[in-house]
């Protein structure tokens, strides 16, 4: 790999293809875009796993409450 | 009588190494609409990541809808993120993708439309639909980034023109 980020640029007309290496501009650019990315990523991630919990909680009590594991799956169709 | 075609205008193929973006300039505007089909893969970790597309240097809110096989969701972002696999996803396997650009000529905003898999061999596969409204003129130019990573070596781009007359 190269040390600094590459970006191609084919022309269409001329069938030129240009290699540069990216603006720090552009690196920056790709360093918030990737943060912004990997942070929705996680919250996805957490609010998945929270609906799971909650969830898991939820049969957890209606079977201390007596419900069969058939009823209590019946609830959620 | 109408007679539509598909013609390849331009391609790419990602050497050794790999690069951060492929990009297609000067787009001719000799067609209806235009279609870039894509083998890809990114080297950012993950079994997929979001890379970063635009027109003529522009993006736009996106919705994707996704299906993993036992479950499926939605994403809204604020960019044009289109997902490919990443580092985390079986070595060798690439991502497959359809990118529709209708209208590209017109001065309105291009509604367009994506579907493609990133693929993780046996194990996991991602089927993704999406669209994003991108507020830029004719289209001239397209790019598709990487993000913080490259996209891989042997990553291939076919960008075609279709006309439906």
């Amino acid at each position: 790999m190269a040390d600094t980020p590459q970006a191609v640029e084919v022309n269409c007309e001329t069938g030129v293809v240009t290699t540069r290496d990216l603006t720090a501009d552009e690196i920056a650019a790709q360093a918030v875009a990737a943060q912004a990315a990997a942070d929705q990523k996680a919250a996805a991630e957490a609010e998945a796993a929270k609906v799971a919990a909650d969830k898991a909680a939820a049969q957890a009590k209606l079977a201390a409450l007596g419900l069969t594991a058939d009823e209590i799956a019946a609830l959620s169709k | 009588m109408a007679n539509p075609t598909m013609t390849l205008i331009a391609s790419y193929t990602v050497g050794s190494g790999g690069v951060s973006s492929v990009g297609f300039s000067s787009i001719p505007a000799t067609y209806t609409d235009l279609l870039l089909k894509a083998s890809i893969a990114s080297s950012v970790y993950g079994e997929w990541t979001d890379n970063g597309f635009t027109l003529n240097g522009s993006n736009g809110p996106d919705i994707t809808l996704y299906g993993t096989g036992s479950g499926a969701g939605t994403t809204a972002d604020s960019g044009t993120d289109i997902r490919v696999q990443g580092s985390k996803a079986t070595s060798g396997t690439f991502a497959s993708y359809d990118i529709y650009i209708p209208n590209y000529t017109s001065s309105n905003p291009k509604s367009i439309s994506w579907d493609g898999v990133t693929e993780n061999n046996s194990t996991t596969a991602l089927t993704n639909i999406g669209v994003s409204k991108i507020t830029t003129g004719a289209v001239t130019s397209l790019s598709w980034s990487a993000g913080s990573g490259n996209f891989i070596q042997y990553t291939t781009l076919y960008l075609y023109g279709i006309s439906n007359s």
